[in-house]
């Protein structure tokens, strides 16, 4: 029987993970690795490296390397975040199709951001098969709560590239939440804070028995790891500058260098008050250089505390959008590397009153959730009997409440009791109305998946074609939100300015992903379209 | 858990009338229901005909009439958890009229411009403003503050509520985690900074 896996598609690492009858189970690299990488690597002699395989690459062969790799998928190429993210990138990003980014790396080939995601995914799904002798159709996906339409769109794009079928895309706070409480007949409000490599959440949970009831949602996708680990670059970089007197900003394979160091020099920090020590460098002048660093505690905290300060903002906003007394929250759940910085935890206890948990595996517990909604929807999973690698999580192969397997005979017109998971949308969804403000048929955190409907009319006589267009953010003026495409109704009947009815219908699904449908109430002409949004993968290239 | 005969009743008797129904009536309460209530009602619904429970027990069709009708259950309950679109949905209920449709809002009128451009007549009548919006009134030189907790927005006054209980029963750090709440919810406010302040002498005297 094909398996069902869960994938924590990170910036920095990726893990997969199968709901088995002995647990949770995490698909091993090809050196025993739980983590892998989320780094490919095109060599000028072709072929394709992924994961730990590729990440020396980085060094040796910086211009055909990709990484981080999530913060440029689904994105508009023209938006001033991701201009920013893509300076200091040692590999070229140019723009494709529909303002996508497009990457073009060794022998002149051209790769789509879902495609190297899909290269990721599809390792994993090879280190799955190999572990578990079965064939991986299924998968679900976890993306940070905040991703938008696009980057939503673009990471189903990425599994159907790597030839699995997206059962659905579910927000990282909520996996962790799900393996955190699976099985365990909470009741209680949990926080989970997730500091990742790339992206930044902050989620507020009910968790009632089996049912995840997320209650607000925060976040930031451009603050992460990567950025904390660029900053200290900058710092070294100015340090080469004043020993050498050579800039290395412009050598790719010097910053790559000093940005794996400063990631080093991060971990180490975490564990120790002070980081000193020597960076060999080569600076394409063909003299070997060494940078002697000594870098301390406070040192690093002071660099990084704007970010971190931005994080526990954003808490203190989800708390208060909420109306959750900060005491009710029973437990503070750590998800993504960046969690390990001592600082952040200090701030985190600073928000909370309480220091978080220590409970879980930052970076697996993700994977753990992805792989129990997996078990849940691809319908082997029945019931639980608890979280993660420790306990079991009973499959139908050896459930009591299966009829096949010898135990209680259950009527198979009644389905068995599985989690749930409510989750809400990141962003207001409007559309745009005349004089150039706009009206909101979605509210930021409204559960998913809804449907609204909102009658709209004509601005002139005798019109006779209207284009909706859909934005997204909170503000009242149209130009101050993201747009999200348009969709034009045509064939309306001429009629005076106001008596021709609209009826503009938006769904989000349980993936998140938006769906918009204009209907004329009067002919009953409908059009339907899933968004072209601008960044999002192009059909035809596919 | 509920049988597909269940799940069929309910079905043939809220698809045809789903856009009539009042938000109460979708989430099979009385308009007098509690928050903890709208929430109860919303998480039975949710555990007995969330799509996802019956994903892999209908054919297509039927768990697309499931999606539809689910997410308009779940826009019911967006409603409710909205203090302010809550009073307005119970002023209709209680009104005892029908909800009627809001006035509807012109969309923009960029369209068939290019064939048929407009008489500037009729584009000075276009309407500029969605009828609920009123443009924020602009501060004009300093602000006079009053510096009492009446001048805090809803929801930092209830923080600021909770901090006043907690500082009643003694409890100096739980009072100032509220007002760090209430802060963030109306940053600018001189009387929580002084509030916090206070509040965080006393605890380094106890």
């Amino acid at each position: 029987m094909a398996i069902a896996v869960g994938i924590d598609l990170g910036t920095t690492n990726s893990v997969a993970a199968v709901a088995t009858p002995t647990g949770v189970e995490f698909a091993l690299g090809p050196r025993g690795e739980r983590v892998h990488p989320s780094v490919v690597s095109f060599p000028d002699g072709g072929g394709i490296l992924v994961g730990v395989d590729a990440r020396p690459h980085r060094v040796t062969d910086p211009r055909n390397t990709v990484f981080s790799a999530k913060r440029l998928i689904g994105q508009n190429i023209r938006n001033p975040l991701v201009q920013l993210a893509l300076t200091n990138l040692p590999f070229r990003v140019d723009e494709g199709a529909n303002q996508a980014p497009i990457i073009a790396v060794s022998r002149d080939r051209r790769i789509t951001v879902p495609e190297v995601s899909a290269q990721v995914l599809g390792h994993l799904k090879r280190c799955t098969e190999r572990q578990m002798g079965d064939r991986v159709t299924q998968a679900v996906i976890t993306v940070p709560a905040n991703f938008t339409d696009a980057q939503r769109q673009a990471t189903k794009e990425a599994g159907r590239l790597a030839g699995l079928e997206v059962l659905r895309l579910i927000n990282e706070p909520t996996a962790a939440a799900l393996a955190y409480g699976f099985g365990q007949k909470l009741d209680e409000i949990v926080c989970v804070f997730d500091f990742g490599g790339g992206t930044f959440d902050v989620s507020l949970l009910r968790v009632k028995g089996e049912i995840f009831e997320v209650l607000a949602s925060d976040g930031d996708f451009f603050l992460g790891g990567d950025d904390i680990d660029r900053t200290l670059a900058e710092v070294l970089a100015a340090e080469v500058n004043r020993q050498h007197a050579i800039d290395p900003r412009p050598i790719p394979a010097a910053m790559t260098r000093l940005a794996m160091a400063a990631e080093e020099i991060k971990f180490h920090l975490s564990e120790h008050p002070i980081a000193e020590g020597d960076i060999d460098l080569d600076l394409s002048d063909g003299v070997p250089r060494t940078l002697s660093f000594r870098i301390t505690r406070p040192q690093f905290e002071h660099l990084i505390g704007g970010y971190v300060d931005r994080t526990t903002d954003l808490c203190r906003n989800v708390i208060a959008t909420s109306g959750v007394d900060p005491r009710q929250i029973s437990e503070i759940l750590c998800v993504g590397g960046s969690t390990r910085i001592p600082l952040v935890r200090k701030r985190i206890a600073d928000v909370f009153g309480k220091p978080p948990s220590m409970r879980i595996n930052p970076d697996e517990v993700v994977a753990q959730g992805a792989a129990i909604q997996a078990g849940s929807l691809s319908g082997k999973l029945v019931a639980g009997t608890g979280m993660g690698a420790r306990h079991a999580v009973v499959t139908t192969a050896v459930s009591p409440l299966y009829s096949g397997a010898g135990g209680v005979a259950h009527d198979p017109n009644v389905p068995l009791p599985r989690p749930l998971l409510l989750d809400v949308t990141p962003a207001t969804l409007s559309i745009a109305t005349a004089g150039g403000y706009t009206e909101r048929l979605i509210e930021k955190n409204a559960p998913i998946p809804i449907e609204r409907t909102k009658v709209f009319t004509t601005a002139r006589d005798l019109q006779t074609t209207v284009v909706i267009d859909c934005c997204r953010g909170e503000s009242r003026r149209y130009s101050e939100n993201e747009p999200l495409g348009q969709l034009v109704l045509g064939d309306l009947s001429p009629r005076l300015r106001g008596e021709v009815k609209i009826e503009v219908t938006f769904r989000v699904d349980t993936d998140g992903i938006l769906h918009v449908r204009a209907r004329d109430a009067v002919t009953g002409v409908a059009q339907e379209a899933l968004l072209s949004v601008l960044g999002a993968p192009v059909e035809s290239a596919a | 858990m509920w049988t597909r005969a269940q799940l069929f009743a309910w079905l043939d008797a809220t698809e045809p009338m789903v856009d009539r129904l009042t938000p109460f009536e979708l989430l099979e309460i009385p308009p007098t229901a509690s928050t903890q209530h709208v929430q109860r009602a919303f998480h039975a619904i949710a555990a007995t005909r969330h799509p996802d429970v019956w994903r892999n027990h209908l054919d297509l069709a039927d768990r697309e009439r499931l999606i539809h009708v689910y997410s308009r259950v779940t826009a019911a309950y967006a409603t409710l958890k909205n203090e302010e679109q809550r009073a307005r949905v119970l002023r209709e209920v209680r009104e005892k009229r029908p909800s009627q449709p809001p006035q509807p809002t012109a969309v923009t009128d960029r369209g068939d411009r290019k064939t048929e451009p407009p008489p500037r007549a009729a584009r000075t009548t276009i309407p500029t403003e969605p009828p609920s919006y009123t443009p924020p009134p602009m501060a004009e030189g300093p602000v006079p503050t009053v510096h009492t907790h009446a001048t805090l927005g809803a929801r930092a006054l209830a923080f600021y509520r909770r901090a006043e209980a907690s500082l009643r029963v003694g409890d100096s750090a739980g009072a100032l985690l509220n007002l760090r709440m209430a802060l963030a919810a109306e940053p600018t406010s001189a009387f929580l900074k002084q509030a916090i302040a206070e509040t965080q002498q006393k605890l380094k005297k106890s």
